[in-house]
């Protein structure tokens, strides 16, 4: 929202007009009365320009509630020329009464993991999207490093997803459904289907090609088998092309001139011209293919065969066989790890993984893993191998891996307690996937009904949140981080929160740029206003606490359309848990003054202890209300 | 190795032609140039035009290669993202949809040169500000178009669908005979077990052994004659020592990579040529461990020194390289003495050497001049220490110890400890495979580890396989271990593999060398 009022000029005319005077005397008061808010700022050479502006009108006010844009364009402050490239990061925090902390520190403390600081919004994090078993697909803001999520949308769909596919820019998610042949399209922006595009056979695996010119849709009738294309832009269906029977997996050459698609009955594979939109050939694979990925280093598509156990090699090129890889029967899942060179097969009846390198077109190296192998994903350093009917997750580190005939070594943790693969309607989409930090992965456990956040290095997952009673089959993360939209432009989109006053802290580390932006909510007239929870403002400022000293906390609620104390809220209360959950204590408050309340606990041991705050009579819910944060130390 | 003697035949100019790209018409071959170096061939103005300022500027600083790559596929840097440029990314029946949200309908040959003169798109739209606007003649646009469709599609000279031409090159007769040889055996054995294995991205390697006569300029020659033919990709282990400076000229003007030259003299200049990837440090390279060792041993004592020298390169580049190194130490005394290889008076100059009571000789000079100075030093019961770069010393001199009690400290590349029982495995079933000439071990395990480098950049490089590919690949290699040798690390300002060297000392009963220091790098 650019502050931006225009004044009818005043040069040319002899009298004020009225629309002046008013026009000026609002300036005047604006000046006066709250500062405008300064939306540019330059230091040393750069200049950055934040506007936040609601989704659904671009010119309204912001209000609580709502879907708001924030946008920061970041040029040469001399030059005006774009910079790009650039990593800004940014956080809207609620601005304090007498609060003269410094912007640089409250960016330092938001930067340091929010073990004692906690935003309003985040605008750098990242969303938890899972394909449920039902018709639904849950949106998260796991707070992974805070406890308790938060459950941003629950998108509808027609019926159960199968597969999906997530655009580069994660402004748009397409999602099979089978039981209804059509292919929902999803608005990752607001969370709503914006469209139901109709196929008229039984959609399966989903593929977005490189440019994203067309998704493939994968459909396997009684009568007819093959591969859909949908224009993105106009989500139309291009060609519906018919390649063989049976199941079928897709993969496109790193040109985008091919898309190899298997045909697992009729033990072929079709090579595709992506611009033509026609099928060109039909290789017999094997009896019957099930697997196709594409060796950029290689420029060659590789089949595995379940039957047959081979893994096929067919050059780009030539669009013929140039290696057949003997590796084992059963074989499911085929990945290249990053770079291409090393591919990752696996065998659900021998429980193995073959690593295959494609410079030489061998199998290199074999490595035993739990039962049913049937998904392999990629983080920087590991391979990860699902095993169905085992509820551990195996790891595989890739710089240890490559050398012929050396032992591959393979770790695994927990990655919750029911088989990860036990679903009575599995998905072929990625159920373990790159969480956006690095080296962290989340892994989907639909029988547990929770998803897990795993950070390489360690023995068992960091964390866990419950997929809100819901079989969660398949994960995807959305980075809600500032991305480049254009050049020079960086935005996210956030839900905006309570009304009040608050700044936008923004950083920018090279070059080096810190500053605190004014923004102000405003209520959201539409909402009851006795559904907005008073604000809850933490009196004690003392934040670490001794152990086994009873410590008092104190509190005044504010009634936040009124600004008077909320007075004789009875069900006001506390819960109190050692991170990361070892102990907890649940708590009510006493009113101690008018609109002032207390608590009182002792903590058992060090460590750090979150209150959560709730009063249902007030709307106050723990997820949503004020968490405090304390430190305990050994007394003296 | 032995030093090989100063080169003094004629200096080959050399042409600075571009390697020809393979069956390129006349007028691709035009655009290539333009392509590559921003000049008409023709002699026309070529300029290009910048920012809205529209400031004009040759366009040799700007030439396409700079931002869209060999293989017209564009590279990212400093946050600009080049456009694929390939005729067939330009030309997608459904246009192009670029990350930054600019679309346009496929590129025809007109909207093309109304891209590269105009700065804008096939939709009208402006070209990203770092997209010059170039200024060019009718006959020099028709050319850049002609070499553009064909850009991203060229095979580089010696490479095909199903094969790599790698040469190397080797003296047919003369001393080095023999050795020659024994490194072609190697290379042929090497590579045809990489062929039974499936080649490299289906591709087999075949060797393209370059041989003449012994005399540089014959060396030269028989290479430059060769590559004119077009059948070799890459080379390894060539025999470049006493051609180097020709022999890189030459690699450099053709474009063509060479891994692990046999040399004691690699070409490191500045700025240092992309195309050479030497194994090991040169005699430079030695001498300068050598000194540091040296100034270490004899910390704070700043004894006389002698460097004794042929007063021919590359040892007298070497032993100015010593005297520099220790008189920043402090030494005050270092003599650079040239001993020439007829007439060496060893009497006097011992004589001459006690009386300056120089207590360390740093020897570069051949091992006939060795001979001389320790058989009169025996006589003479003069007993300094000797600091030799390994690949100088003689036989006899590992006697030194016995005979007169003095010490002598040999650089060494490399140490059994760089040795893997892998890859000695890996040696000895080639040897036994192959026959392998018992001869000439150390100059096998060389061009073995050469070989070995060599199909891993290949092997990082891909099936899109190019000498600048190769070039990239190898270039990335960090401590990559052969199993024959110490772990290479090549970079754009690293060009030995292993800068740097192990001192070892003779052990005066057994004549045994022991290492006396851990590895020391020359800089």
């Amino acid at each position: 929202m650019l502050i931006n009022v225009q004044c009818p000029t005043v040069r040319n005319s002899q009298r004020w007009p009225a629309a002046t005077v008013i026009c000026l005397v609002f300036l005047l008061a604006a000046a006066g009365f709250a500062q405008q808010p300064k939306r540019r700022v330059a230091h040393e050479g750069v200049a950055v320009e934040m506007e936040i502006e609601p989704v659904a009108a671009p010119r309204a006010p912001l209000r609580e509630g709502a879907d708001a844009i924030f946008r920061f364009s970041i040029t040469d402050a001399a030059t005006g020329t774009a910079l790009t490239g650039l990593r800004p990061a940014a956080w809207l925090d609620a601005l304090r009464e007498n609060e003269a902390q410094h912007c640089g520190k409250k960016i330092a403390a938001f930067l340091s993991g929010g073990l004692a600081a906690r935003p309003a919004l985040d605008l750098n994090t990242y969303y938890v999207l899972a394909l449920n078993h039902d018709a639904t697909i849950t949106v998260v803001d796991p707070l992974f490093h805070f406890g308790g999520t938060k459950l941003l949308a629950l998108v509808a769909l027609k019926s159960p997803g199968h597969d999906w596919a997530l655009t580069a820019d994660q402004a748009r998610l397409f999602v099979s459904l089978p039981d209804v042949n059509q292919v929902a399209v999803v608005d990752a922006v607001a969370w709503k289907v914006i469209a139901n595009v109709d196929l008229g056979a039984r959609p399966t695996r989903l593929a977005l090609q490189p440019d994203e010119q067309y998704l493939w849709v994968a459909y396997d009738g009684a009568d007819e088998s093959g591969v859909a294309a949908l224009t993105t832009a106009g989500l139309k269906v291009a060609a519906r092309i018919p390649t063989g029977g049976g199941a079928h997996e897709l993969a496109f050459s790193d040109d985008q001139r091919f898309a190899f698609v298997t045909n697992s009955a009729a033990g072929t594979t079709s090579v595709v011209d992506v611009r033509g939109l026609r099928k060109v050939k039909e290789i017999k694979t094997g009896r019957k293919p099930v697997a196709v990925a594409f060796s950029a280093l290689g420029k060659a598509a590789y089949i595995a065969d379940e039957e047959e156990g081979n893994i096929v090699a067919i050059d780009a090129a030539r669009l013929e066989i140039v290696a057949r890889v003997p590796a084992a029967p059963g074989l499911g899942p085929l990945k290249f790890a990053p770079g291409g060179r090393l591919g990752f097969a696996a065998s659900t009846m021998r429980n193995e993984v073959y690593i295959l390198d494609a410079a030489t077109n061998r199998i290199i190296q074999t490595a035993a893993v739990g039962a049913q192998p049937d998904q392999i994903s990629f983080s920087e350093r590991l391979a990860y191998v699902r095993a169905r009917a085992s509820e551990f997750v195996y790891l595989i580190p890739l710089d240890q891996v490559g050398k012929a005939g050396q032992p591959v070594p393979v770790l695994d943790f927990p990655g919750g307690q029911a088989p990860l693969g036990q679903t009575a309607r599995p998905s072929p989409a990625g159920a373990i996937v790159p969480a956006r930090d690095p080296n962290a992965v989340i892994v989907a456990n639909p029988a547990d009904k929770t998803i897990y956040y795993y950070k390489e290095g360690m023995a068992a997952p960091m964390g866990n949140f419950s997929n809100y009673k819901r079989e969660p089959r398949a994960v995807l993360v959305v980075d809600r981080s500032l991305r480049a939209r254009a050049p020079g432009v960086y935005e996210t989109v956030a839900k905006l929160p309570p009304p009040g006053r608050y700044e936008v802290a923004f950083i920018l580390d090279a070059p080096r740029l810190v500053h605190c932006f004014a923004a102000s909510i405003e209520p959201n007239p539409e909402r009851p206003t006795n559904a907005r929870p008073p604000r809850v403002e933490l009196l004690t400022n003392e934040r670490v606490i001794r152990i086994g000293a009873p410590t008092r906390l104190r509190f005044k609620l504010v009634d936040e359309n009124t600004k008077a104390a909320k007075i004789g809220v009875k069900d006001l209360q506390a819960v109190v848990f050692l991170a990361p959950g070892l102990w907890q204590q649940r708590l009510v408050a006493r009113e101690t003054a008018e609109g002032i309340y207390e608590l009182e606990f002792a903590p058992p041991e060090t460590g750090v202890y979150y209150v959560h705050l709730s009063a249902v009579s007030q709307g106050l819910s723990a997820n949503r209300g004020r968490l405090v944060t304390l430190e305990a130390r050994p007394s003296n | 190795m032995r030093a090989w003697p100063i080169f003094v035949g004629a200096v080959f100019a050399l042409a600075a032609q571009l390697p020809q790209g393979s069956e390129l018409s006349a007028e691709e071959q035009r655009g290539r140039e333009i392509y590559l170096r921003g000049v008409s061939p023709s002699g026309k103005a070529l300029s290009a035009v910048l920012g809205a300022d529209g400031v004009e500027l040759p366009a040799a600083s700007f030439a396409c290669v700079n931002c869209h790559g060999r293989d017209g596929t564009g590279r990212s840097e400093g946050g600009v993202t080049p456009s694929d440029i390939t005729w067939a990314a330009l030309t997608k029946p459904y246009g192009v949809t670029h990350a930054s949200g600019r679309k346009h309908p496929p590129y025809t040959e007109r909207l093309l040169k109304r891209a590269i003169t105009m700065g804008l798109d096939s939709a009208g739209s402006h070209l990203h500000a770092a997209m010059p606007r170039y200024r060019l003649a009718h006959e020099d646009a028709a050319d850049l178009l002609a070499y553009l469709k064909r850009l991203g599609k060229l095979a580089d000279p010696g490479l095909s669908d199903d094969a790599i031409g790698i040469g190397t090159v080797v003296a047919g007769d003369g001393p080095f005979a023999e050795m020659g040889d024994a490194v072609k055996a190697v290379l042929t054995a090497y590579f045809a077990k990489i062929n039974r294995q499936g080649g490299v991205f289906n591709r087999r390697l075949e060797l393209r052994g370059v041989e003449s006569s012994d005399a540089p300029a014959s060396r030269v020659q028989a290479l430059r004659a060769a590559l004119d033919q077009d059948r070799i990709f890459a080379l390894v282990s060539a025999f470049t020592a006493g051609a180097d400076e020709e022999m890189a000229a030459l690699l450099r003007a053709k474009e063509i990579p060479l891994l692990g030259a046999f040399t004691l003299h690699p070409q490191i200049i500045a700025p240092p040529s992309p195309y050479l990837f030497y194994l090991s440090s040169g005699l430079k390279e030695q001498a300068a461990v050598l000194a540091r060792f040296a100034v270490a041993r004899y910390a704070g004592r700043a004894p006389a020194a002698v460097i004794l020298h042929s007063g021919e390169q590359p040892t007298r580049a070497a032993a100015a390289e010593i005297k520099r190194l220790c008189q920043a130490a402090g030494w005050e005394t270092v003599e650079e003495i040239e001993t020439p290889r007829a007439g060496f008076a060893a009497v006097s100059l011992i004589e001459r050497l006690r009386d300056r009571a120089t207590q360390v000789v740093f020897c570069l000079a051949p091992s006939e001049t060795q001979e001389a100075l320790l058989a009169q030093a025996k006589k003479l019961a003069w007993s300094p220490d000797y600091v030799i770069p390994g690949s100088l010393a003689g036989r006899r001199i590992l006697d030194a110890p016995a005979e007169t009690g003095a010490q002598v400290f040999l650089s060494v590349p490399a140490l059994p400890a760089d040795q893997t029982a892998e890859g000695l495995a890996e040696y000895a079933s080639l040897a036994t495979a192959h026959k392998l000439p018992p001869q000439h071990l150390a100059s096998q395990l060389t061009a073995l580890a050469a070989a070995k480098i060599l199909v891993e950049g290949l092997k990082r490089a891909g099936r899109n396989l190019s000498r600048q590919e190769l070039i990239a690949a190898l270039d990335k290699l960090y401590q990559f271990k052969t199993g024959l040798g110490p772990p290479v690390t090549f970079n754009a300002n690293q060009r030995i593999g292993a800068p740097g060297a192990y001192v070892v000392t003779v052990e005066r009963l057994s004549q045994r060398l022991t290492p006396v220091s851990g590895w020391i790098k020359p800089d």
